[in-house]
């Protein structure tokens, strides 16, 4: 009996096309947008390199112009592209943004900047450097007249690195915010199901709710069976966007597929349940339901950094409590657990502040629920 | 005029989304402007990078000395020295850069020996450049002095290389045009550009959705069975579409004005508002195609959210055009939001306005002007079709 209401309900949730859309086309297109939008962000050569002009009185040999030439941020990777002009070329590329600045050489360089920013700070410490080796030079030979024929310029012009980075674990990544933010809006966003479906079973919502009331079938257990009908069709919808930013797209996830997997179950059943509240709480028409819930779930996906992943970061700073009750942010936050600590406490943490979050929405909806009789609607 | 009353009556049952459009664009687009905006002034200023340092050698003379001269480029930041606390401060970016100094590093330096600080850095920052760079200026002095100086302690290094600070590049602003102007033309920039994102989605969800309704077969069959003449319907539906896109751009043009911080009005803030008047141009004809083909207003919703996205990622409109891929942005130049943005973004590089330096804002305006006649065009036949089927 349950099996055939079961497989009843499922048939009816896939033949919503509008839903089926939004939950498994919709989120798989986003993540292509993204994947295409920010392909280029990942590859750090493509705009790190400072773009500056170089106005030299000097026709060879400048040799403030080499060092710019020469200078590397990191191995075989150039800290300038330099493009050497006359002072009115360059002013005008300047103005025109095509470089970040401008360098007048000669004894004592002059920087012509049109704004503050890291980029101009770089400039500047490196000219600043450059003649700080001169005066290092000058310092060295009056200190020790021989330094000359030690080998001093060999050694000056020997610029050896100091700094390295160990490649192990899992850096921080931006761009990760933003898929991760998608995946955690897909999960939450499962909440127009289970909308869907008390909906179609409070008599004073939907006409079908009012034909089931007059049904002999237990309305907790026929509500148990939709549900289940509706968490699977959105775990489909979850799992085939995670098989596509995996394997067809390439977005890392670490690599414990289990806790992902238990994420990803997770996640659509705070989803299912916020939606289910939603439904069950308020005292609206069903169409008005609807905007609140898409109002809801996009605002916890902005909070989660959805647009503009920056705003993560701000609310974890400035408002924690708010990161640690967006169900959004927690799926989020799990993922990125998953991929950048060694250790579980912070993705178990989310996990389980999410599965309280279920049990508390899913409570609150059974006691408005359970028993509701109408003598008239 | 019932035609025209109609499509306004029509209009309203997708107000509510509309008005939901517009006020969260409005709080995203000021809450992201107003992050990226920075209010410096016209001298200039080191932008100093908030790091951490973990100090696992003893304290010294010569480290103190290293983190003094590091001190002008950097902020420092206290964290606890726990690979927990490490990963959480670069992954909520309160610091940028750590700086792990190993045990028994100032003893190898000063003997001459290799040595090397380990770095725990937020990737593709521009920020980290500029600390490597710091660090590897100071201990390249200072081991170049080592060399030729035997009898200098760490005390004296340290002083010599900060007595050289004095000799700093000399640096000038160039600017023509004031703060105020430039940060006045990046906040337009932004907003313009995200507002191609809305007017898309707007413009399909409220023009679509009504044409839809017009060209339901049913409707259609009994319009042509009215005394009313086809003309005469075409008219009043084109003047309706116009008056709405006319007032829903104006409203925004004007809360665009409004929501700038520098509120200030130029050459720039006309070209801007120019470009979008073209671009509604161009956004009206696709949602008109939209609307004469797509049969269900489901369909119309979808085809708003995912046109409106899709164009707009893949223009530019929310990442900067500079960062899309080679093959991203040529197959964007098919697309009408590319131009619109490129045309955006010429207006604000452009300081001194006069006809040659604007031939190519004047082009872009061409070419998504052009996107708009040949999407009509092709609405027409469309249209011609299925006035053939009714």
């Amino acid at each position: 009996m349950s099996l055939s209401l079961y497989i009843t309900r499922l048939k009816c949730t896939i033949r919503n096309k509008e839903n089926m859309f939004w939950s498994y086309a919709f989120p798989i297109i986003l993540a292509s947008c993204f994947f295409f939008a920010f392909n280029n962000l990942w590859d750090e050569n493509s705009f790190e390199t400072i773009k500056i002009g170089y106005v030299s009185d000097r026709t060879d040999n400048d040799p403030l112009l080499i060092a710019i030439e020469e200078a590397e941020m990191s191995k075989d990777v150039p800290l300038f592209s330099v493009t050497k002009y006359k002072q009115a070329e360059a002013e005008k590329s300047l103005k025109d943004k095509e470089i970040e600045a401008y360098i007048v050489g000669g004894q004592e360089p002059v920087l012509y900047i049109k704004e503050n920013g890291i980029n101009e700070t770089i400039i500047k410490s490196f000219l600043d450097n450059y003649r700080q080796m001169a005066a290092t030079v000058e310092d060295i030979v009056q200190k020790n007249p021989e330094a000359l024929n030690q080998g001093l310029l060999e050694d000056i012009m020997n610029f050896k690195t100091y700094v390295y980075e160990e490649k192990e674990g899992n850096k921080p990544d931006y761009i990760l915010v933003y898929f991760y933010a998608l995946f955690a809006y897909t999960c939450i966003f499962g909440g127009a199901w289970g909308l869907n479906e008390v909906i179609n079973i409070q008599a004073d919502m939907s006409l079908r709710g009012a034909r089931l009331n007059a049904s002999p079938v237990n309305k907790m257990k026929l509500l148990l069976c939709n549900m289940f009908a509706a968490f699977t069709a959105h775990s489909g919808s979850i799992l085939l966007l995670f098989f596509y930013m995996y394997y067809i797209l390439g977005i890392h996830f670490g690599d414990n597929l289990g806790a992902i997997l238990l994420t990803c179950i997770v996640g659509a059943l705070t989803g299912l349940t916020q939606g289910v509240f939603i439904g069950v709480i308020f005292k609206f028409k069903a169409s008005v339901k609807e905007t609140v819930l898409i109002t809801v779930t996009m605002l916890q996906s902005f909070l989660a950094g959805f647009m503009f992943a920056d705003i993560k970061y701000i609310i974890a700073e400035k408002i924690p409590f708010f990161s640690y009750i967006n169900p959004v942010n927690l799926v989020a936050d799990a993922l990125y657990s998953l991929y950048y600590y060694d250790t579980y406490d912070r993705y178990m943490l989310n996990i389980v502040i999410l599965l309280v979050i279920a049990v508390v929405l899913s409570a609150l909806s059974y006691l408005r629920l359970r028993r509701k009789t109408y003598a008239s609607i | 005029m019932q035609v025209f009353r109609t499509y306004f009556k029509l209009l309203k049952s997708q107000l509510l989304s509309i008005i939901i459009y517009a006020v969260v664009f409005l709080t995203i687009t000021i809450a992201i402007s107003v992050a990226i905006i920075g209010s410096d002034e016209g001298s200039f200023q080191i932008k100093e990078v908030p790091i951490a340092v973990m100090n696992r050698d003893r304290e010294n003379a010569f480290i103190q000395g290293m983190l003094e001269y590091l001190d002008q480029y950097v902020d420092y930041y206290d964290i606890e020295d726990s690979e927990e606390a490490r990963k959480d401060a670069l992954f909520f970016r309160r610091v940028l850069y750590i700086m792990i100094i190993p045990e028994g590093f100032t003893q190898d330096f000063l003997a001459g020996k290799e040595v090397k600080i380990q770095k725990e850095t937020v990737p593709d920052v521009a920020e980290v450049v500029s600390v490597d760079n710091a660090i590897d200026n100071y201990l390249n002095k200072a081991s170049v002095y080592l060399k030729y100086v035997p009898d200098a302690n760490a005390e004296d290094i340290n002083e010599y290389i900060l007595d050289q600070l004095s000799k700093d590049t000399e640096v000038t602003f160039v600017t023509t045009q004031s703060k105020k102007d430039i940060n006045a033309n990046e906040f337009n920039r932004n907003y313009y550009n995200y507002l191609a994102y809305v007017l898309l989605a707007v413009l399909i969800t409220g023009v679509s959705s009504v044409m839809v309704s017009f060209h339901n077969v049913d409707i259609r069959r009994r319009q042509n069975a009215s005394p009313l003449s086809v003309r005469s319907m075409n008219l009043q539906l084109i003047f309706a579409n116009f008056m709405f896109v006319i007032v829903y751009l104006a409203v925004f043009l004007v809360a665009g004005y409004i929501v700038n911080p520098f509120r200030y009005f130029n050459r720039h803030l006309l070209l801007y508002v120019l470009n979008a008047v073209v671009f509604t141009i161009t956004a009206l004809s696709i949602s008109y195609l939209v609307g004469i083909t797509v049969k269900n207003k489901n369909a119309v919703s979808a085809l708003s959210t995912v046109l409106s996205l899709s164009l707009s990622f893949l223009s530019g409109v929310f990442v900067d055009q500079q960062f899309l891929g080679k093959a991203v942005q040529k197959a964007a130049s098919f697309m009408p939001t590319y131009w619109y943005v490129r045309a955006n973004n010429e207006i604000n590089a452009v300081s001194n306005l006069n006809l040659k330096n604007l031939s190519n804002v004047f082009l872009y305006y061409a070419i998504e002007l052009g996107f708009a006649v040949v999407i009509f065009a092709i609405a027409m036949v469309v249209s011609k079709r299925k006035q053939q089927i009714a």
